[in-house]
């Protein structure tokens, strides 16, 4: 690849740095989206369909993974009953199984989907990411083509092209911080309203303070006023007692 | 399918695994590699000495013996934590659970390893107690090669913590004890898991007290005590 693609490539680790959280716990999660689930059943873009693979692969491991634990509950459970037909002891057992399984499961896939909510704009962005990588890899393709000599295929502005995806890399990359910076701090800026709320309290505290400021700037402006149209007039007083 | 990487790296660089787990580098997705690929080479194997009996009896073993490993460790996991906080350990609570699932994941990869041969002798022998036998034989010697590696697992991790290290060294060995302990009456409790070729599958077989009960019978009625 050319010096300036692979530069070009925004890298997992790069991504794990800007974005702050390991890049397989941001796809994982993503599939917990009811979105996945209506994507992969209507659209037929491969990219979809293969995201409700993984989504129906990961189910089936932890129901596997839930079966570990209730076998041994409900088997402890069955060995004390004392019903004939061991027929009905095995039904039992089976009926208790899937019974804790599927309540392990389903809390498993509840405590999945909460954790996924604030990532929805990761997992967006992480998308974005990788469709930026794959047209790098075509721009690729076609430098390989064109250096063995087939210029039909040629890329006519490859400059531009360049030009172009440095700015979207450079757009990408400040998306990501951004993201960052607001998961970081989502539980201030929810309360931003609050702190409006307590500035404006404190703006109509200040302003009453100020205004009997005011007021007794006024009163000492009124007493030195008056104080001095007194003295002015007793000076008036004796000048007019004199002449 | 990244889960398997986790122990594809363990088996490669075995040293470097320790050392990441000993400054505590990324041990939740560790955990969770080496949970799902143990409970998978478990299940395998499992399925394989089940089928000496039945498919009922090879389903339910496939589920049985990673059960036995996992709920074994749930079981003793919270004793060698806190006797080890006690004694001086300044690990944290996941280095341990790592350490711990790593040493299970490392039995389970062994097993894997041994499952061609013991599916092998469950084809071309048909003699149950010979293949009891090698089943016998491979589990003794994938839990020694397991518990060898928690051992420098666990010198590797208290390199920093000087103090009690004799101490704790101690309760290492009293807990290997005890795990082996819980563990083999675990493997009572949810017996059967190979059944005896012939008989009708059974979930349980009935509840005759426990496992060294039962082999102080066996070996006093081998002496003619009964």
């Amino acid at each position: 690849m050319q010096r300036d693609l692979e530069d070009l490539t925004i890298t997992e680790k790069e991504l794990e740095d800007l974005s702050g959280i390991a890049l397989s716990d941001v796809l994982m999660l993503s599939l917990y989206q009811t979105a996945v689930i209506r994507d992969g059943l209507i659209s037929k873009k491969r990219r979809d369909r293969q995201k409700l693979i993984s989504l129906l692969f990961s189910e089936t491991l932890i129901f596997f993974l839930t079966l570990i634990l209730s076998v041994p509950i409900a088997l402890s459970f069955s060995k004390n009953l004392n019903y004939s037909p061991t027929t009905l002891i095995f039904s039992l057992f089976l009926q208790i199984t899937f019974a804790l399984s599927s309540i392990f499961t389903l809390g498993a896939n509840l405590y999945l989907w909460l954790k996924a909510k604030p990532l929805a704009t990761l997992a967006k962005l992480v998308d974005e990411v990788e469709k930026y990588n794959e047209v790098i890899k075509a721009v690729h393709i076609i430098d390989k083509l064109t250096a063995i000599g087939n210029f039909q295929l040629s890329l006519i502005n490859r400059e531009d092209t360049i030009a172009a995806l440095s700015v979207t890399r450079e757009s990408l990359i400040c998306a990501l911080r951004t993201e960052n910076i607001l998961r970081e701090h989502q539980e201030f800026i929810g309360r931003r309203y609050e702190l409006f709320v307590n500035i404006e309290n404190n703006l109509a505290a200040l302003m009453a303070l100020d205004v009997s400021n005011q007021a007794s700037e006024y009163g000492r402006l009124l007493n030195e006023a008056l104080e001095i149209g007194m003295s002015v007039h007793q000076e008036v007083r004796k000048l007019q007692d004199r002449g | 399918m990244k889960y398997f990487s986790v122990v594809m790296d363990l088996l490669r660089e075995r040293q470097e695994f320790l050392e990441e787990l000993r400054q505590g580098v990324k041990l939740k997705p560790k955990m969770l590699g080496l949970l799902i690929s143990s409970c998978v080479f478990f299940a395998i194997y499992g399925t394989i000495i089940g089928a000496s009996n039945s498919w009922q009896q090879a389903i339910m073993s496939a589920v049985k013996l990673p059960a036995l490993y996992i709920v074994t460790v749930i079981i003793c996991f919270p004793t060698l934590y806190f006797f080890n906080v006690m004694f001086g350990s300044k690990r944290s609570f996941e280095q341990y659970l790592a350490l711990l699932m790593t040493a299970v994941a490392l039995i389970g990869v062994l097993l894997l390893g041994f499952a061609p041969i013991s599916l092998f002798f469950l084809i071309s022998t048909y003699d149950y107690q010979f293949f009891k036998l090698l089943n016998v034989a491979i589990f003794g010697l994938t839990g020694f090669l397991g518990i060898n590696f928690l051992y420098q697992g666990m010198e590797l991790l208290s390199k920093e913590d000087p103090e009690g290290k004799e101490i704790r060294s101690k309760i290492l060995k009293f807990w290997l004890v005890l795990y082996a302990f819980v563990g083999c009456q675990l493997a009572w409790t949810l017996r059967p898991f190979f059944g005896a070729p012939g008989a009708p599958f059974e979930l349980f077989r009935g509840r005759d007290s426990n496992f060294y009960m039962n082999i102080v019978e066996g070996i006093s009625e081998i002496f003619g005590y009964r």
